[in-house]
């Protein structure tokens, strides 16, 4: 079924957040993130969203691609113009990952973990990814487009992913309506961007390392192998490799091994 | 003289390998201007001198910031913080921009990601890339130089 953006905005006065004016839809676009970088470009306002029904070009970190079937997934992107130094702007991200737990964490009966930087996972299989880009200009940040892909009502996944994927449906969600789940995801990321705005990392540090999937487990982050041992007080994720030592990462692909 | 004497030393060395005899370079706080003696140069080679020696062997002029004003026009765009730098959106794609190419305000120069957020380094101004000055999927410090352009 399409997205319907009726139903989207009916709801609009019953939320906590302005998040979603203006809103477009389409059935297919190449990315929401890209429709949402160039509408930044060309002035559009904090609050705008982009969602689609698919996305031929949808695509997380450096061009991994998001596999969603027609109407399963809740695919969209939202540009905020938040109030931040350039040097508090990277652990934004993190911020993100908590604000999608607090969307799904009243719908689902499991606890939601957060695969760092900001994967949301459910018994170690992922249920939703986000893609954060943002256009600076010298010290100045112009916008953060912030791209979500939220598995909602599939219930088998491509061969390749089967084993790494879930859903809101095969986690039995109370509530698989993504009108409805776009309006909360949205407030959700209202909040959690305001919160990151007046307390920075520092505030959220303690609920990031508690929601930590990584911890103590052995993972490689592109050379480095070692234990994951939770965020650092920038966010980084803290990698002790075998010989003892600690890195402190801030990019990189990570892997469980 | 901003440059550092081990900088110094190792690119007076790379250019004596390489066979130049003039050298220019510039940046925001110095212009140097090295020129080289090639039949005397030599003589430091063949006895297999350290790099000092090469040096020490090569007659150079410098030429103070002061006397030779650097180009006002060409400036640089640096990286805003710690990151990994990607020339192209995605490892398949085509740079954003390539070098002797132009970009407008406002035009993607690169990527430069940290906690999985990509930000996009727009040009603040208009002009021709001279050079890239770093390689893609590096690791870049705060305030690394990435690009030099000349602003039109």
């Amino acid at each position: 079924m399409a997205f319907d953006v009726e139903r989207f905005r009916a709801r609009a006065s019953a939320r906590k957040s302005k998040l979603g004016q203006p809103i477009v839809w389409q059935d297919v676009t190449g990315s929401t993130n890209d429709d949402a970088l160039a509408a930044a470009r060309a002035g559009a306002p904090h609050g705008a969203v982009f969602v689609a029904d698919v996305q031929t070009a949808g695509r997380g970190r450096r061009g991994h691609a998001w596999l969603a079937r027609p109407g399963e997934g809740l695919l969209f992107s939202v540009l905020l113009r938040p109030a931040l130094d350039l040097a508090q702007t990277s652990a934004l991200t993190l911020a993100i990952g908590l604000a999608l737990r607090d969307a799904i964490a009243p719908i689902i009966s499991s606890a939601a973990s957060i695969k760092w930087p900001n994967d949301v996972l459910v018994a170690g299989k992922k249920l939703a990814g986000v893609l954060v880009e943002s256009q600076l200009q010298g010290d100045r940040l112009q916008a953060v487009v912030v791209g979500v892909g939220l598995n909602v009502s599939s219930r088998e996944f491509p061969e390749e992913i089967a084993a790494r994927a879930t859903s809101l449906a095969l986690l039995g969600a109370t509530r698989l309506e993504r009108e409805t789940l776009l309006g909360d995801v949205l407030d959700a990321i209202s909040t959690r961007v305001l919160g990151y705005e007046a307390g920075g990392i520092a505030a959220i540090l303690p609920e990031l390392n508690a929601a930590d999937a990584l911890r103590d487990k052995r993972v490689r982050v592109d050379a480095v192998t070692g234990a994951a041992r939770g965020l650092d007080e920038h966010g980084r994720l803290r990698l002790e490799d075998d010989a003892g030592e600690m890195h402190a990462l801030s990019s990189g692909t990570v892997e469980l091994v | 003289m901003q440059l550092p004497l081990d900088e110094l030393q190792s690119l007076l060395k790379t250019l004596d390998e390489g066979g130049a005899s003039e050298f220019e370079y510039e940046d925001e706080k110095i212009r140097l201007k090295v020129a080289m003696v090639r039949g005397q140069a030599s003589a430091s080679n063949s006895s297999g001198g350290s790099p000092s020696s090469t040096v020490a062997a090569m007659p150079a002029v410098f030429a103070a910031p002061a006397a030779v004003a650097a180009d006002p026009n060409v400036v640089f765009v640096t990286s805003p913080f710690v990151g990994t730098f990607y020339r192209a959106p995605s490892p398949e794609a085509e740079d954003f921009v390539p070098v002797n190419g132009s970009v407008k305000q406002g035009q993607t120069l690169c990527i430069i990601e940290a906690m999985k957020l990509m930000n996009e380094i727009e040009a603040e101004f208009s002009g021709i890339v001279l050079e890239v000055l770093v390689e893609s999927g590096k690791s870049v410090e705060f305030g690394q130089k990435l690009f030099k352009i000349k602003k039109s």
